[in-house]
């Protein structure tokens, strides 16, 4: 019975350590090229953005949007930002590029390869996990996500 | 040509096994493709223009793509298909599309070429069998015997995204152009002949004045479409995952038939002749109004969609029939629970009217005139890139049916079965 009550609680305690462990791995910060003059965006722009829908920053440079393949933060930044599934976004851009009307923004492995590129290309916007962006910003500006 | 066919497939083939997502990145090309390849059985009738009944395999797709970005607004590109169902298609390639995109802002781009369609929710996407849960669309919406004037246009499409504030933003689509029908002895068209020979065998025995059993036959049929506009909207709402949508068109096509009739003379029972004489009939088709409202609403893992369509089309034989009337339309509802990322399972039921029936039901049985159909799919992602599916329908009526393909007539209630896997890079 006592093995029984400490399976029980280690068990429970896995699962929560887990989910918080979950819960932080999914913090993500969007990130953009210095060249870019907005500090905020609303969430429903941003969808726009990785849509394919809003291609141009105010001052008029072309928007570049960059993703992560999958993850964790993939899938966190696709359920609050762009409100679709990994699987529904794929079928989305699927849809797009067989029927020529645009090609998927590129796709990366992890996070730095993600920084690299938007610190490398004019006007380009991704997302990261929070622990990757460190407490150096100044390759790249964070944009604030406003609901 | 056969050759050509060989070739195209086995580019796909290789490209698709060797996960081959071609991508130049210095030159930003890009070439995708998919394939697939499905069965389908029926237990009475023949569907579409497939032998069904004995089973059939002519159901393939398969279609290669290049796109290039040449500057950030500028864009080009084109794709290849090739089909085969049952006397359609027969795996000849075809330019699916092909064109042109200037997106000059969020609100406005210009594609210039030959697009895909804008019509309901998935008709630009209706070829590509991995980009849904079933393996057959509602056939009540996107009818496949009729679906060349809707497939794709040649000429100017507008296009963008308007902001509504806080209710959400608005896609929109106009265009105008004219279209082609690559395959006019096949599908709807040569049910079309059928009646059309009916009738003009009574238009003989009159112009002759005496009994007589001429034999009337289509040699070739010739499609031209003359000209194409319409337009669409798509409201994303507020609401996460619901979109309203409706899309309406016109359009004017020529049907030119080289027609054989060959009627016979016996003078005796020893000597009998034939008098054999070739016409051409043209038929003119107004397609007015056809228009279609539509539904879709994500939520978890489930997706629900209904649609409306309604059409009609104005039909003159110009020195035989006066011009005449008729109204097709349609609905269904439809419900995907994806299970998990591997698996689905989606029922719909469509239900296809051709209101001919009030005008002829003394000629035909009522039921060729509609189509209720109910279906259960299963889907299974084997590789992110690669699904099986199998699906089940039980059918109350005949319309959609082939009259060439079912001489022994269109059964009211019968069953399909099909089953298909897809691949796409």
């Amino acid at each position: 019975m006592r093995r029984l009550r400490l399976i029980i609680i280690i068990t429970a305690l896995l699962l929560f350590s887990s989910s918080v462990l979950t819960a932080q791995q999914k913090e993500f910060v969007v990130i953009v090229n210095n060249s870019v003059l907005e500090n905020s965006i609303n969430q429903s722009t941003l969808q726009k953005i990785f849509l394919g829908k809003k291609i141009q920053w105010d001052n008029g440079d072309a928007i570049v949007p960059v993703t992560l393949k999958e993850g964790d933060v993939h899938e966190a930044f696709l359920d609050e930002v762009v409100k679709k599934s990994p699987s529904a976004f794929s079928s989305f851009w699927i849809s797009q590029l067989y029927t020529g009307k645009a090609v998927p923004p590129p796709s990366y492995e992890n996070d730095e390869q993600v920084k690299q590129v938007v610190e490398q290309t004019r006007g380009a916007v991704g997302y990261i996990s929070k622990e990757a962006m460190g407490k150096d910003s100044s390759e790249v500006k964070i944009l604030e996500v406003l609901k | 040509m056969k050759i050509c066919r060989q070739v195209f497939i086995l580019i796909v083939l290789v490209l698709v096994f060797s996960d081959g997502r071609a991508q130049l990145d210095n030159v930003k090309l890009q070439i995708h493709g998919f394939l697939s390849q499905g069965y389908v059985k029926t237990d009475k009738n023949n569907f579409l223009t497939m032998n069904t009944e004995k089973g059939s395999f002519e159901f393939n797709e398969a279609g290669i793509n290049f796109s290039i970005q040449l500057g950030s607004k500028l864009r080009a590109g084109f794709q290849l298909f090739s089909k085969d169902l049952g006397r359609e298609g027969n795996n000849n390639i075809i330019l699916d599309w092909g064109y042109g995109d200037y997106h000059w802002h969020d609100y406005l781009g210009i594609r210039l070429g030959r697009i895909k369609t804008p019509e309901g929710l998935y008709n630009e996407t209706r070829d590509i069998d991995a980009l849904r849960p079933t393996i057959f669309l509602p056939q009540s919406v996107y009818d496949e015997g009729m679906k060349d004037p809707v497939f794709a246009y040649q000429g100017l499409g507008l296009y963008g995204n308007l902001p509504l504030g806080s209710v959400g933003d608005l896609d929109y689509d106009l265009y105008g152009g004219t279209f082609n029908v690559p395959d006019p002895d096949a599908g709807y068209w040569n049910t079309t002949n059928y009646y059309l020979i009916e009738g003009f065998k009574n238009v003989i025995i009159e112009e002759a004045g005496m009994p007589i059993s001429p034999s009337v036959d289509v040699v070739k049929s010739y499609v031209r479409g003359n000209w194409i506009v319409g337009g669409a909207l798509k409201w994303n709402t507020p609401l996460d995952g619901l979109r309203l949508a409706g899309s309406i068109l016109f359009a004017d096509l020529n049907m030119l038939n080289k027609v054989q009739i060959i009627v016979p003379i016996n003078l005796s029972p020893e000597l009998a002749l034939s008098y054999v004489e070739n016409r051409s009939v043209q038929v003119n088709v107004e397609v007015r109004n056809n228009y279609v409202l539509s539904a879709e609403y994500h939520i978890g893992p489930f997706t629900a969609a209904g649609e409306y369509f309604s059409t009609k089309y104005l039909v003159t034989v110009p020195g035989y029939v006066e011009t005449q009337n008729y109204y097709l339309d349609g609905w269904y509802g439809w419900l995907t629970w994806q299970i998990n990322s591997y698996w689905s399972l989606s029922s719909y039921y469509s239900e296809s009217h051709d209101d001919d029936r009030y005008r002829v039901t003394q000629v035909e049985p009522d039921h060729i005139y509609w189509l209720r159909d109910t279906a259960l799919a299963l889907r299974c992602n084997i590789k992110p890139n690669w699904n099986i599916k199998l699906e089940g329908h039980y059918m109350d009526g005949g319309y959609h049916l082939g009259i060439r393909e079912n001489p022994e007539g269109r059964k009211r209630f019968w069953n399909m079965l099909a089953v298909k896997t897809s691949f796409y890079f």
